[in-house]
């Protein structure tokens, strides 16, 4: 080959391949991120500009204004956007201050039990995208959060994005601050520690576990989303011995059909001056059909098949345009 | 700043869709030089002369684009399988309808490829290796784009294809394998008609060239 020749591929290659390296370390998404761990400053660098603005209304409610360390606080934000972009999404961030690095409200002590996906645990996120159903439409998010260690006043803040006119409608709105103060907890109430369940499934009982310290009884709440009354059964101690607390079990019942409902735990203590009482957040759960494992054997088969079935076609499909052309070399003799 | 999997996956899913489309888009431009010059000769002037100077052009560039292609659906299948949450590879339906409908498309692709260099700047010369060309290309182009369809759904985005996916009633999510009772049987007819097919062929192909042989001595 030209060494010229050469020398021009090797420089589109490098080109090429450089781009693909450099490309993975873009940050900007035009679709919008999908649920992640992000900071204030993702809000602004691609949404800025006066063609990027729709507008909108932010409603943010929380269930207290004052918790006592550990214990849940509920904050809910309700969206409601002028405009939508193309593909539907508007994304939430719930920050712990604007300073543009380390806003995830676990910088201040927060930690996130239950995201408005249901992600809970490590999974559970400070930014957080739903589909709207239309423009107009009031879309909520709704976070559960654990209470810093260390007692004091706390801010909360959140943005919005997505919904505007531009292409890929943005629109970048806060909501102000929101203010929870946190207290030190009493000496003898009922502590809950309990990692949410997100996801049940239908026919099938959801087994809730906590552990529980302090408590002489322990509660289990749930009802439909939507609905005012709770129901309600006594959780049974399941350990045999203290473990940095008593791990209490029970279960909301099996329900027919798919369908949301909300739970909270509460745990009691008489003292005989009165019961101090402590619960968690509401939390969410998306009751589901339980997902069909595929056949992976059957899966592989099929995959097989496939392949004979092309491998045929292309020997055959050769064999028979050289079998043609042997005829025709055939009739021309 | 943060490397991220899923830029170079979006990079990936370019390649190999645009590549693919390029492809797609010269086997229609052949079709069309085809069926014009079968039903309209050498009519239509200027028209005529762009359609066969595109034609032209397109021979070559299918094969490049398809070659492109198909590095780019593997590539592409390399990068998105590291963005499949862990341990919902072998469980999610999705994705393994993604993995069953890409896999059929590459191979549909490769074959495309090895019958091109077969025949090099020949492979569209006769009717059967015309008809080759557009089975492979296009089937190979729908099951391209089924899985893009499929990728776009687990991304979370919308679809250019679900409109189509509706009207058809099919449902992306559900599992699409057959039950393994009916799975067997499909194997065994597969296998059984292709034995068939290729020993037929074979027999044609074998009484062409004796009968080839013979005419030449």
């Amino acid at each position: 080959m030209n060494t010229k020749v050469k020398r021009i591929g090797s420089i589109i290659a490098f080109l090429v391949l450089s781009g693909v390296l450099v490309a993975g370390f873009v940050n900007a998404y035009s679709g919008g991120w999908r649920d992640d761990d992000q900071d204030y400053n993702c809000g602004t660098s691609c949404h800025s500009g006066d063609a990027n603005q729709g507008a909108g209304e932010i409603q943010v409610e929380l269930d207290k204004t004052s918790v006592l360390s550990g214990q849940n606080v509920a904050v809910t934000v309700n969206v409601t956007l002028v405009q939508l972009g193309g593909d539907s999404i508007v994304g939430v961030f719930l920050l712990g201050s604007q300073a543009g690095s380390d806003d995830h409200p676990s910088s201040q002590g927060w930690t996130i039990s239950q995201d408005p996906n249901g992600g809970a645990g490590d999974d559970a996120n400070n930014y957080v995208q739903k589909d709207s159903p239309a423009s107009g439409e009031t879309v909520t998010f709704k976070w559960s959060l654990a209470a810093p260690a260390t007692p004091g006043t706390y801010v909360l803040h959140v943005r919005v994005h997505h919904g505007s006119i531009a292409r890929n409608p943005l629109w970048g709105d806060y909501s102000g601050t929101i203010s929870v103060e946190v207290s030190p907890l009493p000496p003898g109430l009922p502590t809950i520690e309990h990692s949410p369940v997100s996801t049940g499934y239908v026919e099938e009982p959801t087994v809730m576990q906590a552990s529980v310290v302090n408590a002489t009884k322990v509660f289990l709440h749930w009802r439909e989303v939507g609905e005012l009354q709770f129901d309600s059964i006594e959780m049974t101690n399941t350990s045999t011995e203290d473990e940095n607390g008593w791990v209490f079990e029970g279960s909301i019942p099996a329900q027919g059909t798919e369908v949301q409902l909300e739970y909270q735990i509460i745990a009691n203590r008489d003292t005989g001056n009165g019961p101090l009482v402590t619960d968690t957040a509401v939390f969410t759960l998306s009751i589901q059909k339980r997902p069909e494992v595929p056949n992976m054997t059957a899966w592989i088969i099929q995959i097989v098949i496939v392949t004979e079935a092309v491998v045929f076609a292309g020997i055959i499909g050769y064999k028979i345009t050289k079998s043609k052309e042997s005829k025709e070399e055939d009739h021309d003799v | 700043m943060t490397f991220d999997m899923r830029a170079v996956h979006s990079v990936t899913i370019e390649l190999h869709g645009g590549m693919l489309t390029l492809a797609f888009i010269c086997i229609a431009i052949k079709v069309i030089d085809m069926l014009w010059g079968r039903f309209l000769g050498e009519k239509g002037g200027f028209l005529r002369r762009v359609l066969l100077k595109a034609s032209e052009y397109s021979s070559p560039t299918i094969l490049l684009a398809a070659i492109g292609g198909v590095v780019g659906l593997l590539l592409s299948a390399y990068t998105g399988a590291s963005l499949v949450p862990e341990g919902t590879l072998q469980t999610s339906s999705i994705t393994l309808n993604k993995v069953m409908v890409t896999v059929a498309a590459t191979e549909l692709w490769m074959l495309l490829i090895a019958f091109n260099l077969t025949y090099g700047e020949k492979s569209w010369d006769t009717r059967n290796r015309s008809l080759m060309m557009i089975f492979t290309g296009g089937l190979g182009y729908f099951f391209s784009i089924t899985g893009g369809s499929i990728g776009g759904t687990m991304a979370g985005k919308v679809s250019i294809m679900e409109p189509l996916w509706e009207f058809l009633g099919v449902d992306l999510h559900a599992s699409w394998i057959f039950p393994p009772e009916l799975l067997y049987v499909i194997v065994a007819v597969v296998s059984i008609i292709g034995v068939l097919l290729v020993i037929y062929s074979s027999k044609i192909l074998d009484i062409v060239s004796i009968r080839h042989r013979t005419s030449n001595k």
